[in-house]
């Protein structure tokens, strides 16, 4: 039998941090909410820090389809006898979502068939809180 | 005020929130659990009731097995300096604790978050 490596036998150090995005200080509150909803949502390896753009330009398009879905129903889609503007803000912001859902594996369409179909495991409270929270306030 | 061993007393909100741990803990589906609670109280109501809500609010927060939940601290703790690696997750667990206890929820409430947005909800109404 081949001699095992030191490599192998070592032991694999638990790190409790977070494998998973932060999100950039440049977003707003309900971006950054958004943010850390997604990445906690999906498994640890499934985005990479070069997605971190295409990411956020999702929660923005995300915040922005609720904003304008917010004031369509508090409004209605047309104001005296006008289309509402925030009609062409919810399709734009929609179109975006959905084509950004592709690039980023968020839809059903977009998901590997073979996938298994195991939940990714629930995310700690406090790894979302350590995502969404800026150390330097501690 | 309900008297428990040692002569301490505790508040009404505190005996609410370990009353409801108590319900929420009895009526899981985990028989073993149910079997393990009730020989607690049985024993010893304070023990019992505080093993409820330590493992509801670890339950409700999806925390890890070295996660603390916010009920092993109290208000004193607060303000305590935590190393930088802080591996056990103290840190969150008090913001957490802070967060509860501003809005005046109490410290063994089962369900810190669902507790928090009441509150909060009830906050909004008034302001």
């Amino acid at each position: 039998m081949p001699r095992k490596s030191a490599a192998s036998l070592s032991i694999i150090p638990i790190d409790g941090r977070s494998s998973r995005l932060r999100p950039p200080a440049s977003l707003s509150e309900a971006e950054r909410t958004a943010f850390v909803d997604l990445v906690s949502a999906c498994k640890p390896g499934h985005f990479q820090a070069s997605d971190l753009p295409l990411l956020c330009r999702y929660v923005e398009a995300s915040v922005l389809a609720e904003q304008a879905a917010s004031q369509l129903r508090l409004e209605g889609p047309v104001i005296a006898g006008r289309v509402s503007p925030w009609l062409v803000v919810q399709e734009k912001s929609v179109r975006a979502l959905v084509a950004l859902s592709m690039r980023l594996r968020l839809s059903p369409q977009a998901r590997a068939p073979n996938n298994p179909s195991r939940p990714p495991p629930q995310v700690s409270h406090y790894e979302k809180m350590s995502l969404g929270h800026d150390d330097r306030e501690d | 005020m309900k008297k428990c061993r040692l002569d301490m007393t505790i508040g009404k909100i505190d005996l609410d929130a370990l009353e409801l741990a108590i319900e929420q803990t009895l009526a899981e589906d985990d028989k073993g659990r149910v079997e393990q609670v009730t020989h607690m109280l049985e024993e010893d109501w304070w023990h019992g009731a505080t093993f409820a809500a330590y493992h509801r609010q670890t339950d409700s927060l999806n925390l890890k097995v070295w996660e603390s939940p916010p009920c092993c601290f109290d208000e004193d703790d607060i303000d305590t300096d935590l190393p930088a690696d802080d591996i056990h997750g103290d840190k969150p667990a008090l913001r957490l604790l802070k967060e509860m206890l501003d809005l005046g929820i109490s410290r063994w409430h089962p369900d810190p978050l669902a507790a928090i947005e009441v509150a909060q909800r009830k906050h909004r109404k008034v302001t």
